[in-house]
C-alpha cells in the first residue's frame, strides 16, 4: 500500500519536527528572494529619481549628503514545486523506487502546506505527464495523495530538461523545485538543473537508487532488458565488467553531488530501501546543520 | 573387442533428454535492468556476441554428449584382445628375516619393502593373479593366488618382521612351484640379502627368467652377540659356565660394552674393543646355586667417529642374549650304615647335599631322601631313590652270592651319566660282592673279568637305584679318589641334573618339550608365553617354531578358558624356558656384497597399457568434463 494508514499521523509528525528543526530555513516560511515592501532591512542602493522618497536613508543623507535608498526583503508565499520523476526506470526495485519518491513527494508537501506555503506537483517522464496545480492549505493533502496514487511509471525516455522547460514555459512563479528521480536520464541530468539555476530558482535533487542498481548481481551471459525503452543488450559480463559498472554508477552518483555542490543545491541521495520517514529526518537534520 | 555389459548402451537414450535440455538451456536469461546507460558505456566498443560466445555452445553441447558416450562406454566394460593375453602371475616373497628390521634412516628395511610391494600392487590389474610368502627360517604362504588388490595391501601391511635368518632358496623354490608353467609369471623377492644361487642347474636358468630380487639396504655397521649359551659345571656343583661371542659386522673398529646380568642382577662387565670383521668369544666361569634368566646386553656403540648410532650399530634384536640357567636343588640324602666316614665325608662335601646318618635302619623313611644304604639293607626296601653300596643280605632288587673272584674292571658304560669324569680301567675291587640283579631293568655299568656287574643301575618301582658291591674298606687309592665323584654323578641323576649344555634356541627354532618337566600334565593345559607375552597352547612334542627373540615360558594353566599371560603368571606353574636368540652372523652382518644386485628393476612395473580400457575412458571423461566445466563457468560466470 502506498499510503498505509498511519501515513497522515507521520506526516504529521514530520511537519511538527520541520518547524522544531528548520524553523524556517527549508521550506515554510521562508524569505523568498524578492526584494519588496518587507520589513526587514536588506541593503542600499543609489536614490533614483521617481524613488518612493519613504524609503530614502535620511540618517546617511545627514552624515555623509549621500541620498541612498534603503532596501527591504518582501515576505512573500513560498511556491514549492515537487517535480517527480515517473519514469518506467523509477518502477525499478524492490521497492520500486517510484513508491518512496511518492511517499517523499507526499510528506514534502504536507509540510508545505501545513507552513502556509504553495505547492504544486510535476510529474514528467519524457516530457510533463501531469501537474497537481498550485495549491496551498493542509486540506488538499488528501487530494494530492489520491493524485499520486494515480500515477504510474510511464514513457520511454527520460527528460529533465523538457520537463523543466515545460514548466518554465508555463510562467511558473519562482520558488523551490525539488526534483525527485533517479536521473538516469540519456541526455543528461544537469540541463534541467541548469535552466532551473538560470530561472533563480531554489532546485534540491532527491536522488533515489536500488541496491540492485548499485551492486548487480550479474555474471555470465544475459539479456540486459531496460525497463525504460525496452531495448536489449546480449552481453557476457565478467567480473572485471562488473567492477567497471559499479564504478561507473559511483561516478554518475558522484556527478550529480559535485555538481549541487557546485551551484549550492541541496542533494540527497539515498537507496530506496529506506523508509520514506526515516529520509525525511536524515534530510532534515543534515539541512538543519548546513544552516 | 567384447562388451561386459552390453545393455548398458540403451543408456545412451540419456543423450534425447540432454540436447532437449541444453537447448532449452542455452537460452539466456534476460534479466531486467532500470536503465542500459552504464552497460552501453561498457559494452559500446565491443560486439555483443563473438563468433566463439556462439561457437562455444555447440562445443559444450558436444563435450556433453562425448561424455556420454564414453560413459556408456566404460559402463558397458569393453573387454580388448590384448588384456586376455597379458595376463600375469606373480608371487611376491617378503623376506621377514631379523635384518629386515635393520634401521635405515627414518625408516626400516621392511617398511621400504612394503612399500615397494604396495608399488608392485599398484600395477596389478584385473587379470592378474598374485600371491604373497614370507621368507623366514621356512616359506609361509600369506595369501595364495587372488586377484583381490585391498586383501593383497592388507596382507603387505599386517606382515612383521620376525627374529630369525632368512631362508630364501626355499622360498624361492615354493614360489617357483606356485608360478607353475603359467606364463607371464614372475617371483619378486623383497630381500636385503644378497641373491642366493640356485644349486640345481635347471632351476638357476628357470629362475634368471622369473625371479627378480629387489634388495633393499645399504651398507650398514653392526655388531651383534652371535652366540651366548650356559652350562652348569659338571665339575662344580654351584658353578656354570657362559659362552660369549660378539661380532664386529663392520669396516670400522667399534667400542661397545657387553653386560651379563642373572634376573637383573649383574653378573659381570665387559669393555670391548673390536676391530673390524672381529669375532670375540669368551667361556666365562660364574657360580649360583640359583637358576634363572641370564641375559647379555650389548651397549654404548662408539667409534672414532664418536656415539653415532646410525653409524655403528643399526639392528637391535642382536644386541641382547638370552640363556637359561637351570637351578641347583638341594638333595637330602640319608645314609643308612653301621658306620663309614669316608663315605659320610664323601656326600656332606657334596654343596648341593644335605646329609642325614642313621646307624640303624629307620622304621619310617623320609620323602623325597635319596637314601644310601652301605651294608645294612632292609626289607622291604623304602620306595625312595636308592644308593645300594656293599650289601650284605640280598634284597628285592639282587641276590647276593658271594665275592667276585677277580674283581678287576674290564668293561663300563662310558655313556651312562654315572660314569661322567670316571674311568675304572684295570681298577681292583677286593672283596667284591657278586649281585645277581633280580629286574630285567637292571643295567651294568662296570663289570669284572668274569662278567660279574660290580655297578649297576636299575628302577625300583618308579624311582631309581644303583648298586654298587665294592667293599668302601677294602677298595684301593684309586676308587677312593673316583667315588667322591661317582656320588654326585649319582646324585645328579637321581634328581634329574646333568651338566650338559642347556642351549639357546636359535630364532625360528624349534625346541623339544621336556617330557619329564611336563610329565602328568595334560597336554591341553599347557600354554606358552612369547617375549612379547602373546599366549597360545603349546601342542605336540616340540615347542615352537620360537620366532621372537627373548625368554619364552612354558606355564600348565588348569582352569577354564583362555588366560592371559598375567593370569599364567599369577596362578600358573611355570614348566619350563626357553631362550631365544637370533644367533646368526649373516643376519648380523648388514653389509651388501654384491652391491650391483641391489639396483632396483622395474621389469614387473604393469606398463600404461594395461589398464583396463575403461579406466582410459574414465581418464577421457575426466578431461571433457574440465573442458566443459571451464565452458561453463565461461557461459555462467563469464
Amino acid at each position: 500500500m502506498l499510503f498505509p494508514p498511519d501515513f497522515l499521523t507521520k506526516l504529521e509528525y514530520l511537519s511538527i519536527m520541520s518547524k522544531r528543526v528548520f524553523r524556517g530555513s527549508l521550506l515554510a516560511q521562508r524569505r523568498t528572494m524578492q526584494l519588496g515592501s518587507g520589513i526587514e532591512f536588506s541593503d542600499h542602493r543609489e536614490y533614483a529619481t521617481g524613488d518612493d522618497l519613504r524609503y530614502l536613508d535620511w540618517n546617511v543623507y545627514a552624515r555623509h549628503g549621500d541620498l541612498l535608498l534603503k532596501r527591504f526583503q518582501e515576505e512573500q508565499d513560498l511556491h514549492v514545486y515537487l517535480m517527480i520523476d515517473c519514469s518506467r526506470s523509477m518502477g525499478f526495485g524492490s521497492p520500486p523506487k517510484f513508491d518512496l519518491a511518492r511517499q517523499l513527494t507526499a510528506a514534502l508537501a504536507y509540510i508545505a502546506l501545513a507552513d502556509l506555503d504553495r505547492i504544486a506537483v510535476v510529474a514528467y517522464a519524457n516530457d510533463i505527464i501531469s501537474e497537481f496545480p498550485v495549491t496551498r492549505g493542509k486540506a488538499r493533502i488528501l487530494a494530492l495523495m489520491k493524485y499520486l496514487e494515480s500515477l504510474s511509471t510511464v514513457g520511454t525516455d527520460t527528460n529533465l530538461s523538457k520537463a523543466v522547460q515545460g514548466l518554465l514555459h508555463r510562467g511558473t512563479r519562482n520558488g523551490l523545485v525539488v526534483v525527485l528521480s533517479d536521473l538516469f536520464d540519456q541526455n543528461g541530468f544537469s540541463r534541467g538543473f541548469d535552466q532551473l539555476r538560470s530561472r533563480r530558482f531554489e532546485a534540491h535533487v532527491l536522488q533515489l537508487h536500488d541496491p540492485k542498481e548499485a551492486d548487480p548481481k550479474l555474471l555470465g551471459d544475459a539479456e540486459l532488458e531496460d525497463v525504460e525503452n525496452g531495448s536489449i543488450r546480449m552481453v557476457t559480463i565478467n567480473e572485471r565488467m562488473l567492477r567497471r559498472y559499479k564504478q561507473l554508477f559511483t561516478d554518475h552518483q558522484t556527478s550529480v553531488r559535485d555538481y549541487c555542490r557546485r551551484y549550492g543545491l541541496s542533494c540527497t541521495q539515498s537507496p530506496s530501501i529506506v523508509p520514506f520517514d526515516q529520509l525525511m529526518m536524515t534530510m532534515m537534520r543534515s539541512a538543519a546543520i548546513g544552516s | 573387442m567384447t562388451l561386459g555389459t552390453p545393455l548398458a548402451l540403451l543408456l545412451a537414450l540419456i543423450a534425447i533428454p540432454i540436447v532437449i535440455f541444453y537447448i532449452l538451456k542455452v537460452r539466456l536469461r534476460r534479466v531486467p535492468v532500470s536503465t542500459n546507460l552504464f552497460w552501453n558505456q561498457i559494452f559500446e566498443d565491443k560486439p555483443p556476441k563473438s563468433l566463439w560466445q556462439n561457437l562455444r555452445y555447440w562445443l559444450s553441447l558436444l563435450a556433453q554428449l562425448l561424455i556420454l558416450a564414453l560413459l556408456v562406454l566404460a559402463i558397458a566394460d569393453p573387454i580388448l584382445s590384448w588384456q586376455t593375453k597379458g595376463a600375469r602371475r606373480l608371487v611376491l616373497v617378503m623376506d621377514v628375516s631379523a635384518s629386515m628390521q635393520a634401521a635405515e634412516k627414518a625408516t626400516t628395511r621392511f617398511d621400504s619393502a612394503k612399500q615397494a610391494a604396495q608399488r608392485v600392487l599398484d600395477g596389478v590389474r584385473e587379470q592378474d593373479q598374485v600371491a604373497i610368502l614370507t621368507a623366514g627360517t621356512g616359506p609361509e604362504v600369506v595369501l595364495g593366488m587372488g586377484n583381490h588388490v585391498p586383501s593383497l595391501r592388507r596382507a603387505i601391511n599386517d606382515l612383521l618382521p620376525v627374529d630369525t635368518p632368512a631362508n630364501l632358496g626355499s622360498a624361492v623354490e615354493l614360489a617357483n612351484q606356485l608360478l607353475g608353467d603359467a606364463p607371464n609369471g614372475q617371483v619378486i623377492v623383497f630381500t636385503d640379502q644378497d641373491t642366493p644361487k640356485s644349486t640345481n642347474p635347471d632351476n638357476q636358468a628357470k629362475e634368471t627368467n622369473t625371479v627378480e630380487y629387489r634388495a633393499f639396504g645399504a651398507n650398514a655397521s653392526n655388531v651383534g652377540i652371535t652366540q651366548f649359551q650356559s652350562r652348569r659345571s659338571m665339575a662344580d656343583a654351584l658353578g656354570y659356565e657362559l659362552l660369549v661371542e660378539v661380532s664386529n659386522a663392520s669396516d670400522l673398529p667399534i667400542q661397545c660394552r657387553l653386560e651379563i646380568e642373572l634376573d637383573e642382577r649383574p653378573v659381570d662387565i665387559f669393555p670391548l674393543k673390536l676391530q673390524p670383521n672381529e669375532t670375540w668369544s669368551r667361556t666365562l666361569e660364574k657360580a649360583s646355586v640359583e637358576g634363572g634368566a641370564l641375559k647379555a646386553t650389548l651397549s654404548k656403540f662408539e667409534n672414532d667417529q664418536g656415539q653415532d648410532r646410525a653409524k655403528n650399530n643399526n639392528l637391535d634384536v642382536d644386541d641382547i642374549a638370552w640363556a637359561i640357567l637351570p637351578d641347583r636343588v638341594i638333595q637330602p640324602v640319608l645314609i643308612v650304615s653301621p658306620g663309614n666316614l669316608f663315605l659320610q665325608k664323601v656326600f656332606e662335601a657334596n654343596p648341593l647335599v644335605r646329609v642325614t646318618v642313621q646307624k640303624e635302619i629307620p622304621t619310617a623313611w623320609p620323602e623325597n631322601a635319596v637314601i644310601v644304604l652301605h651294608k645294612l639293607i632292609p626289607d622291604p626296601l623304602p620306595s625312595n631313590p636308592l644308593f645300594i653300596i656293599d650289601p650284605d643280605t640280598s634284597s628285592s632288587l639282587f641276590r647276593v652270592d658271594g665275592l667276585i673272584d677277580s674283581p678287576l674292571v674290564t668293561e663300563q658304560d662310558k655313556d651312562s651319566p654315572l660314569m661322567t669324569h670316571v674311568r675304572l680301567d684295570n681298577v681292583m675291587f677286593p672283596n667284591t660282592k657278586k649281585l645277581t640283579f633280580l629286574p630285567q631293568t637292571a643295567k651294568p655299568v662296570a663289570s669284572c673279568v668274569g662278567g660279574e656287574s660290580l655297578f649297576a643301575t636299575l628302577t625300583h618301582g618308579d624311582k631309581k637305584a644303583v648298586v654298587l658291591g665294592v667293599n668302601l674298606e677294602q677298595s684301593d687309592l684309586a676308587f677312593r679318589t673316583v667315588f667322591p665323584i661317582l656320588a654326585s654323578n649319582a646324585i645328579a641323576w637321581f634328581s634329574s641334573q646333568s651338566g650338559e649344555l642347556s642351549l639357546a634356541i636359535a630364532g625360528g627354532d624349534t625346541a623339544r618339550l621336556n617330557r619329564s618337566l611336563s610329565a602328568g600334565v595334560p597336554p591341553e593345559n599347557l600354554w606358552l608365553i612369547s617375549p612379547g607375552l602373546q599366549v597360545k597352547r603349546q601342542s605336540g612334542s616340540t615347542v615352537g617354531p620360537l620366532k621372537e627373540t627373548g625368554v619364552w615360558e612354558l606355564f600348565e594353566w588348569d582352569a577354564n578358558g583362555n588366560p592371559t599371560a598375567e593370569n599364567l603368571r599369577t596362578t600358573g606353574k611355570l614348566v619350563d624356558r626357553y631362550a631365544v636368540n637370533l644367533e646368526s652372523s649373516s643376519e648380523t652382518d648388514l653389509r651388501n656384497t654384491n652391491d650391483s644386485d641391489r639396483a632396483p628393476k622395474q621389469t614387473s612395473i604393469a606398463s600404461w597399457f594395461s589398464y583396463p580400457p575403461w579406466y582410459y575412458l574414465a581418464i577421457l571423461i575426466g578431461s571433457l568434463l574440465v573442458i566443459e566445466w571451464g565452458m561453463y563457468q565461461r557461459r555462467v560466470l563469464a
